[in-house]
């Protein structure tokens, strides 16, 4: 009984590293891309601080058009990419680049839904004062919408690991990847089982995490 | 001085131009308390906001001290907008940042030094009577407090010029009251230019030097505050915004020694909320004239009406 948990902790513990890297990693590149997407989703729709109603439409179908594609399909029209900024299309570092761009979509419509949120009239006041359309974005809207965006954070973060998971499948590595070689490949219920109630605790800690964060620093 | 001159505003919906102002001119004095009041879709609130251009105007020139603003280019429009100050029906406070905060925040995006920052800010959290609550949140404040809040971050910049739009709409008559008192006395303190947009005729009779009437977008009237309340052929008994019913009276020889509207008040249950009123002496005969709305249960303001008729009162339903 004791070995079986020490060998079944043995083969958690490198993947859990891996799929908390991955995630970690993927979250904070489609966060770098999505965070400028969103902003500019809100602020180019017309009567907004930038009204480009043309730039608005092209931008909402081209994040639409990558959002419909599967995450499989996507992971693989990216390999060549994957292979030209990492070298390789197998492994964790590997897996991040296809992470990352399916989650950009995501988070630039989470972060623009968030964004929306926040009152036009306290934006319309910081106008009045003379505030730059920088300064709006900056000091009104995402300071306003705090709460709601680490709420998005949390969604996005979440996400990215069930999509690592399915990343495993084409040799991802992490959570996914030993859940499809032991629990699937070799009918080791036990190993399935872990990795189940491992992901179970990380989703339900990141969601507690969330919630408690954006209740802590909602002054609404 | 404020000069709007010739001032147009058109909207396009669905391929359909709509004049929300027309032709607007208007002079507005240094100093001096300044309404403009109307029904709801009548063009204030587009008229106010076109002069910091939180809305473009599509034609005229508005010019502050000297300087046409629709000449202006970003930069210099944000200069400007930082000597105008605006608060709102709403508030518009940031809800993340303390009061200490929001008043703050147009002189942060300024950027001057900290310390004189905290020195002004302390000064109007005085100023508006709110020392007491600069760590609070906006959402733990009275509507009225809030209110507070937006005039010190309003006079933050030390504007030339307030713009009031709709400012007590959503106050209580007592905190509106009190709001307008200490509206008055910034003006009279900081010699502070205020144009205020309400559609509620006692707040406009409260503090306004000066009043515009505006209808359908273009101005119908303008004047001084008393002149425009006093004459009883005035435009703005239709505009009123009394919520209940509208009379003119006109009393004749010894009815208008008659102490008619004490004894209405006090045999009906109806508030009486004079609108104007004059008394003149016509070939040696006096006539009064007044205009008042009644408030109350629909019975008793029939039952009133009809009292008055009894009297042998020249009577007329305004509204």
């Amino acid at each position: 009984m004791k070995q079986e948990l020490l060998r079944i902790i043995r083969l958690l513990l490198p993947s859990l590293g891996q799929t908390i890297y991955m995630v970690a990693v993927s979250t904070l590149l489609s966060v770098i891309m999505g965070l400028p997407l969103g902003i500019l989703l809100v602020i180019t729709e017309k009567g907004s601080i930038w009204d480009k109603p043309q730039l608005n439409n092209i931008l909402g179908t081209v994040i639409n058009i990558l959002r419909s594609v599967p995450f499989l399909i996507l992971m693989i029209i990216v390999f060549p990419l994957s292979r030209f900024i990492v070298g390789t299309t197998i492994g964790t570092t590997a897996t991040m680049i296809p992470l990352a761009l399916a989650a950009t979509p995501f988070v630039a419509r989470v972060i623009e839904s968030s964004l929306k949120e926040v009152d036009w009239g306290s934006v319309e006041a910081s106008i009045s004062m003379g505030a730059t359309p920088f300064q709006v974005i900056t000091r009104v809207l995402i300071p306003e919408s705090m709460p709601s965006l680490i709420q998005g954070m949390t969604l996005t973060i979440i996400n990215i690991i069930g999509y690592s998971a399915m990343a495993g499948a084409l040799g991802g590595g992490g959570l996914g990847d030993l859940a499809i070689r032991y629990g699937t490949q070799r009918y080791d219920t036990h190993v399935l089982i872990a990795t189940v109630a491992v992901l179970i605790i990380i989703v339900q800690a990141i969601q507690y995490s969330g919630n408690y964060l954006a209740n802590k620093i909602n002054r609404r | 001085m404020i000069k709007i001159e010739n001032l147009s505003k058109v909207y396009q919906t669905n391929g359909k131009n709509i004049m929300a102002l027309k032709d607007i001119s208007l002079e507005i004095n240094d100093g001096e308390i300044f309404g403009i009041m109307g029904l709801s879709g009548a063009g204030k609130s587009s008229l106010i906001r076109c002069i910091n251009r939180l809305e473009e105007p599509t034609e005229g020139s508005i010019i502050i001290n000297d300087r046409d603003i629709m000449s202006l280019d970003s930069v210099q429009l944000r200069e400007m907008r930082k000597k105008i100050g605006m608060i709102f029906q709403h508030f518009n406070l940031l809800t993340s940042r303390t009061v200490y905060q929001n008043i703050a925040f147009p002189l942060k995006i300024s950027g001057g030094p900290q310390d004189e920052i905290d020195v002004r800010v302390k000064d109007l959290l005085g100023l508006v009577g709110l020392a007491d609550k600069k760590d609070s949140y906006p959402s733990k404040l009275s509507g009225g407090q809030k209110q507070r809040v937006g005039i010190a971050r309003a006079l933050a910049g030390r504007p030339t010029l307030l713009l009031s739009d709709e400012a007590t709409s959503s106050l209580d008559p007592q905190t509106t009251g009190q709001i307008l008192s200490l509206l008055k006395d910034i003006n009279r303190r900081l010699n502070l230019t205020i144009i205020i947009i309400s559609h509620q005729m006692e707040v406009i009779r409260e503090i306004c030097d000066r009043v515009a009437v505006l209808n359908s977008g273009e101005v119908v009237e303008t004047g001084n505050t008393i002149d425009i309340f006093s004459r009883p052929s005035s435009p703005i008994t239709e505009i009123a915004g009394e919520s209940g019913r509208v009379i003119r009276v006109i009393f004749l020889g010894e009815n208008a020694r008659e102490p008619i509207m004490s004894r209405l008040v006090k045999s009906f249950d109806v508030y009486a909320n004079i609108l104007s009123g004059n008394i003149q002496r016509i070939h040696g005969e006096m006539v009064g004239n007044l205009i008042f709305g009644l408030e109350g249960s629909i019975e008793n303001i029939e039952d009133s009406t009809r009292w008055l008729e009894k009297q042998g009162l020249q009577i007329e339903v305004l509204k």
